[in-house]
């Protein structure tokens, strides 16, 4: 056993070190001390300077390739790192990125190492910033990083000149002015002389002064319509970018509830015989949602209790074929007897026996023991939520019920969630707003409009808000598209999932209007209320009634169809 | 050439003409004040961020922060960038991986 494999079990653990433990913790980082603050902070550096060590540390959760996930234990002792090469390689970085108008430098108050400039970045002026953190000269801006450092970090950029318009155009606003009124003057002087009477000259010029001030207020009025119209769009666009963000950390939240539901039926079969286990489990997955679920109950021999399948073929089924069955009931019988196992060593990792399994069924068994809930299993074909829980039966004997979300059922009932309370609050609001999911599947989805293809494209290259105007039935509207977050917020699903098995690229993407804001000369703009915030309806968006007394929180009375919107309809733009 | 003389009511409109001319230019003015007003604010807003990423970069515990987080990114991305990051911060970081399959049986990155 090596020191570094000690520390790991202290720090994984929650009981005080085990003496060997403690010396493997001095040897490592210097002091035992550290192994309060690395439990606390699982997950991220932790800075041991309090503790007297010039060290980060830390246990980070990371990820190797696709599909394995590990631990890096990290020790690093940041007073080894040269200030000096620090500095200079941030400036050359940053010189490679920022672009030929920027220039850096970087310089030692010491004055051991010379002056170090990048791009248009003058030395004497890099001098300067040591005793002036901002500056203006010849043209340029001049910020110190750290001027209180020993090494002074420097950048800059050009600025624009403020140069008076008029200024630098007087030859050209003289000569109109000269121009125009000599013309007005001619004009004057003919109208004399061909007999204007004085009352037609008055009207002429006051028709004419009348003319010029009305067509400069229309001018004037009609660029600042256009500047209300683009602040109005750009707070649209960010209330619009905010309502995404909450609609995509609100779906943690609805799988908690969505899993509380599936808990408080499997409540139900605790205690039960197999046969009336499985007459419940048909009661509470009727027909009608059969579609969007594929149940299994299995006994601790991993015979097949129950089984209701979706009525075309499941996603297991395509992904294993003719294994899927055998494959499954191996892994309940695995599951149950890894828990068997487990049940009288608490805390105790996976039994050394599970690794001479084969790797699927290690890999489906550690899956199903990861903790009772919805979990995302990763399958060939894509991600799928799954519940897993292990039940006892009337003699105590434990049964395994596995239920696999199929179709990404759970985001699409969130979602028809939120379109709910959307358009229930779109009306009230100051701006119509409507949600739509995405698959940005391109075997699956259907013909999109081009505008929204670039967004979702778009969307699958970068991670934050993106928007896209889009002309439809002759208004304009403003799509604006986030991808679901990683970290248990709206998991992996849509894009390839073959390619992209990392990424989280279930889209939310939303549209409202921008034809409706004023035309440079038109209605003014109303103020833009912040619709109401996503929840549940007032009401209750959710409302459960079905069979046995237990339901799913979608089979609403309203909606015995059981229709889940499918991806996103953008055939169908909403109407004002 | 002796022409008549304009009577003082047009010279006094032709004044008055000239005043929404001046307002214009007057106007213009002040817009393109505001223009160049901005994009010196939106520079000096760019350079503040660009400044501020350097003195992170340069920043040992925030950079070496950086690094690993680079290193972490490289893991699941692209392992080849991950060992040549892990070569360059062998002088000053110790770094133990396990995956989940052996976990408690680390192995030195």
């Amino acid at each position: 056993m090596t020191v570094s494999e000690d520390v790991w079990r202290a720090v994984q653990g929650n009981e005080p070190p085990s003496p060997r433990e403690e010396r493997g913790l001095v040897s490592l980082f210097g002091t035992a001390r550290v192994l309060a603050p690395l439990r606390q902070g699982k997950g991220s550096l932790v800075d041991l300077t309090p503790l007297g060590q010039a060290r980060l540390a830390g246990m980070l959760p990371c990820r190797v390739g696709r599909r394995r996930q590990g631990t890096l234990l990290v020790i690093a002792d940041y007073d080894r790192m040269r200030p000096e090469v620090l500095a200079a390689q941030a400036v050359d970085h940053l010189h490679r990125l920022a672009g030929p108008d920027f220039g850096f430098g970087v310089s030692d108050l010491l004055g051991e190492f010379p002056t170090l400039t990048r791009g248009e970045h003058p030395i004497d002026q890099q001098s300067r910033l040591a005793t002036e953190p901002t500056f203006e000269a010849a043209g340029r801006l001049f910020l110190a990083a750290d001027p209180r450092g020993r090494f002074v970090l420097g950048a800059s950029c050009p600025l624009p000149p403020v140069r008076s318009w008029v200024g630098t155009r007087w030859q050209w606003v003289t000569a109109v002015t000269v121009v125009v009124w000599g013309l007005l003057l001619a004009a004057v002087r003919r109208g004399l002389g061909v007999g204007w009477s004085l009352p037609r000259q008055i009207l002429g010029l006051f028709g004419l002064a009348a003319g010029g001030g009305v067509c400069l207020l229309l001018g004037l009025a009609g660029q600042a319509l256009a500047g209300r119209q683009e602040a109005a769009i750009r707070g649209r666009q960010a209330q619009a970018a905010a309502i995404l963000m909450h609609l995509d950390d609100g779906f943690r939240a609805f799988r908690v509830q969505l899993e509380r539901r599936f808990q408080r039926f499997s409540d139900r079969l605790q205690g039960q015989s197999p046969a009336v286990m499985a007459r419940l489990l048909r009661q509470g997955f009727p027909a009608r949602w059969r579609e969007w679920f594929h149940v299994m109950l299995f006994d601790r021999e991993g015979r097949w209790l129950c089984h209701l399948p979706p009525p075309t073929q499941s996603t297991l089924q395509v992904c294993f074929g003719k294994a899927f069955a055998n494959l499954f009931s191996t892994i309940a019988r695995v599951t149950l007897k890894v828990w068997d196992w487990r049940k009288s060593r608490v805390g105790a990792p996976m039994p050394a026996w599970l690794d001479d399994q084969p790797a699927t069924i290690r890999y489906g068994v550690r899956n199903m023991l990861r903790g009772e809930g919805i979990t995302d299993l990763v399958v060939p074909q894509g991600t799928m939520a799954r519940y897993a829980r292990i039940i006892l039966d009337q003699e105590g004997h434990p049964v395994f019920l596995l239920v696999v979300l199929e179709k990404l059922v759970d985001q699409r009932l969130y979602f028809r969630n939120r379109q709910r309370t959307w358009r229930f609050s779109g009306r009230e609001g100051g701006f119509p707003f409507r949600l739509h999911s995405l698959e940005a599947s391109s075997r699956r989805a259907r013909p999109l409009m081009p505008e929204v293809q670039r967004l979702v494209d778009r969307l699958s290259q970068t991670g934050g808000n993106q928007f896209e105007p889009v002309r439809h039935r002759g208004r304009d509207w403003m799509m604006v598209g986030r991808r679901g977050g990683p970290g248990g917020k709206l998991p992996p699903a849509g894009v390839s999932p073959g390619r992209d098995p990392g990424g989280h690229p279930t889209v939310v993407a939303g549209v409202f209007p921008v034809g409706g804001l004023p035309a440079p000369v038109g209605r003014r703009v109303g103020p833009v209320v912040h619709p109401r915030p996503p929840g549940p309806a007032p009401g209750g968006a959710v409302r459960s009634a079905g069979a046995g007394g237990w339901s799913l929180p979608w089979s609403s009375p309203a909606d015995h169809r059981g229709r889940i919107p499918g991806p996103g309809r953008w055939d169908r733009c909403p109407s004002r | 050439m002796a022409g008549r003389a304009v009577p003082w009511p047009s010279w006094w409109l032709l004044v008055l003409f000239l005043i929404p001319w001046g307002i214009s230019l007057a106007i213009l003015e002040e817009r393109h004040e505001a223009t160049v007003r901005q994009r010196r604010m939106d520079l000096t807003e760019d350079l503040r961020q660009v400044v501020g990423h350097l003195r992170r970069l340069a920043d040992p515990p925030a950079a070496l922060t950086e690094q690993i987080e680079r290193y972490r990114r490289a893991l699941r991305w692209d392992v080849r960038s991950a060992s040549r990051l892990a070569r360059r911060l062998q002088p000053v970081a110790r770094l133990f991986f396990s995956t989940s399959r052996d976990a408690g049986n680390p192995c030195r990155a």
